[in-house]
């Protein structure tokens, strides 16, 4: 056997640094495919600007063409239950004393995009309930964003509600106002996307409508 | 025809290159001849953001962002190449371009040529990027007085009192095109991610080129950066990844540092890191704990090395430090006159109770979950661990961890422990905080790791062959 070349003893780990490689590509592999598949999409799109093409694929793309259409809008949310909530944040009681007792603040996904999309207007916060008994603050031309859908959510509350599914004054009187805050709206609907991002958490529905009368 | 939101945003990468550069050359001569050609132009990259950023903190004190137009960027660009010509021209170097450099740089951007479409073509969704860093980029693009964003109780959830070197940027790029477009300007982000691929190949290339085929180290190199978590905070508009480079910079010049014997590259060597310690405070507050153990391992360094050190010369980097170091202070000083409070103002003590100590089991099972997670790091990770575990015990065993080692492993587990330390006192629900950041804060120090495992790798190969090739 001819010694007289030392062999660098680092070459037999070159199989398993190109094994490594190879497993770890076909991993990214994937999402590659995914990136790339965003290019045939707006290549097909009609929108004017590149920039709309792209936000098309948005899930949220109808909240942020009100923002960019600069309609008037309100936030209707009522479940708070720790499975609906997305992003959190502290809040201070008092923050000319920021050493004092916090609170823990939510957003869903929902509010957190209209909260961007609308910057620097604030867009008000209601309950279903709140908006149920103030017609005032329904106009004509107002888009509500909602995060579920106001028929079912009023089923369900209805049904749940033991007290009022005898037919009590108070039922009466919700029902009445339910439909006549139901009959000024008109159902806007949230466009397909085509571009489904592998890299994320599938977002949740949410509801858009415009107070038509 | 080229969209002028893609155009500018090239024009702002090629601006920070070149900005770069011109301080390299009239200021870190010496480093730039002795590092290899993909260390230096990475290094461009984060020294021209560096000092651009800390340029905007300046235009943000004197309130004067609304300076800021495409026709003023315009004219500056071109006056920034034509000192670079100058300096070209007088220093007789344009660039010490090597081919096979060139190659690896090709083949490095014919990779990632997918994830840099996709930083182009991709519209912003994640929380914080929306909720604190693009938000606040906003707020300084439209509001006159960003105090008046800052004030109002409605944007409390977009943590107010963070620091705005990211969002600073941001806003000169809205300015430039003067519209918000939160899509292309994700190819900022991504950007420190390819410089920081491209730095740890050169730091590789520097320590392993006689030893190891470079296109192996290539692929060491790409395994570990296309990992999942990796790849996705790319470019999603979390600063993590961001400070995470910047990180890696300050880690490996300062083991440059450290390492060195030859005074003027020393002197170099300090600039840098404290140019760059001054930018990541502006980025993140994760950055503090960091620049104080940097400083503290200068500081250990210097005690040490008294007699070799000369003590008249540390008074030539006090304008380096007011300079880069001013706008953190200012941003401070800046958050207690006007009461802007930050969500762990009041519970700086909280880890001694109790009730927070229990939490260290919780911290300590996640961060186990999060490393051995191959969803997330293919192999990568556990391999490092292993290769890391092994590294130190031969060191240990032989004998031979020297000093430098001692505070680069210091440095690492330091900044580990103040995460920990944030874990055990924040007044968010600490469950949620923990699962919602814990990937983010590890992508922080993970090219550390990466580096600190090249480090330790040729230390043992040097000392076993006796024949130790010093980097510089």
């Amino acid at each position: 056997m001819d010694h007289s070349k030392k062999k660098n003893s680092l070459v037999y780990f070159y199989p398993l640094i190109i094994f490594i490689f190879f497993v770890n590509f076909h991993f990214y592999d994937f999402y590659q495919k995914n990136f790339l598949s965003m290019l045939k999409i707006i290549s097909k799109r009609k929108e004017k600007t590149l920039y709309e093409k792209i936000q098309s694929q948005n899930h949220y793309y109808e909240v942020w063409r009100l923002a960019n259409l600069k309609k008037n809008v309100i936030f209707v949310n009522e479940d708070k239950s720790s499975q609906f909530i997305d992003y959190v944040s502290t809040y201070f009681l008092n923050k000319n004393k920021p050493q004092d007792k916090k609170i823990t603040y939510y957003l869903t996904e929902l509010n957190l995009m209209t909260k961007y999309f609308f910057y620097p207007k604030i867009v008000p916060v209601y309950s279903f309930y709140q908006i149920i008994f103030s017609p005032p603050l329904i106009k004509k031309g107002i888009y509500i964003i909602s995060d579920y859908e106001f028929e079912s959510f009023y089923k369900n509350k209805f049904s749940e509600n033991k007290c009022l599914c005898e037919k009590s004054i108070e039922k009466i009187n919700i029902e009445k106002n339910f439909l006549s805050f139901y009959q000024r709206l008109k159902r806007i609907e949230i466009s397909n996307k085509d571009y489904v991002s592998v890299i994320r958490r599938p977002e949740k529905t949410y509801y858009l409508y415009e107070v038509i009368k | 025809m080229i969209e002028k939101s893609f155009f500018t945003i090239f024009l702002c990468i090629f601006f920070f290159y070149f900005l770069g550069d011109i301080f390299f050359r009239l200021f870190l001569n010496n480093l730039m001849k002795k590092v290899n050609l993909l260390i230096r132009l990475s290094s461009l990259w984060i020294i021209g953001n560096s000092i651009f950023s800390i340029f905007l903190m300046f235009m943000f004190l004197i309130r004067r962002l609304d300076w800021i137009n495409f026709s003023n960027f315009l004219h500056l660009f071109l006056f920034i190449i034509f000192v670079w010509i100058y300096l070209s021209i007088k220093q007789k170097r344009f660039t010490n371009f090597s081919f096979h450099y060139f190659i690896y740089l090709i083949l490095i951007f014919l990779f990632f040529l997918p994830l840099i479409l996709n930083s182009l073509t991709s519209f912003l969704i994640e929380w914080d990027a929306v909720a604190i860093w693009f938000f606040k980029a906003k707020a300084l693009f439209l509001e006159k007085n960003f105090l008046s964003y800052l004030k109002d109780n409605n944007w409390l959830f977009s943590s107010q009192a963070y620091p705005i070197g990211v969002p600073l940027v941001i806003s000169f790029y809205y300015r430039l095109i003067n519209k918000i477009n939160d899509q292309s300007i994700q190819l900022y982000f991504l950007m420190f991610y390819l410089n920081l691929t491209i730095f740890s190949l050169g730091i590789l290339i520097d320590f392993f080129e006689k030893k190891i085929n470079k296109i192996i180290l290539l692929l060491a190199v790409l395994s570990f950066y296309i990992s999942s978590n990796i790849v996705v905070y790319s470019h999603n508009g979390y600063v993590d990844l961001v400070l995470g480079s910047v990180f890696a910079f300050i880690f490996y010049f300062l083991y440059l540092f450290l390492n060195g014997r030859e005074s003027k590259l020393k002197s170099d060597l300090l600039k840098m890191i404290l140019i760059v310690s001054g930018h990541s405070l502006i980025l993140k507050n994760e950055a503090i704990p960091f620049v104080l153990i940097v400083f503290l391992a200068l500081i250990i360094n210097f005690f040490i090395n008294l007699e070799k050190t000369n003590r008249k010369k540390i008074i030539y980097f006090i304008p380096y430090v007011i300079i880069f170091f001013f706008p953190f202070i200012f941003w401070q000083v800046y958050l207690k006159v006007y009461k802007i409070p930050s969500f762990l103002d009041g519970h700086y003590l909280d880890f001694i109770k109790i009730e927070n100590l229990v939490r260290l089991k919780t911290i300590f099972n996640y961060c186990f979950l999060e490393i051995f997670n191959t969803n997330k790091y293919n192999l990568s990770f556990i391999l490092l661990i292993l290769l890391f575990v092994y590294q130190m015990s031969y060191l240990i065993l032989s004998q031979e961890l020297s000093l430098k080692i001692n505070l680069l492993i210091f440095l690492l587990f330091g900044q580990f422990l103040s995460y920990v330390y944030v874990y055990l006192v924040t007044p968010l629900p600490f469950i949620v905080q923990l699962e919602t950041s814990l990937e983010r804060l590890i992508l922080q120090i993970l090219p550390i790791f990466f580096i600190l495992n090249s480090i330790l790798l040729n230390e043992i190969l040097s000392r076993q062959r006796k024949d130790k090739k010093r980097p510089i």
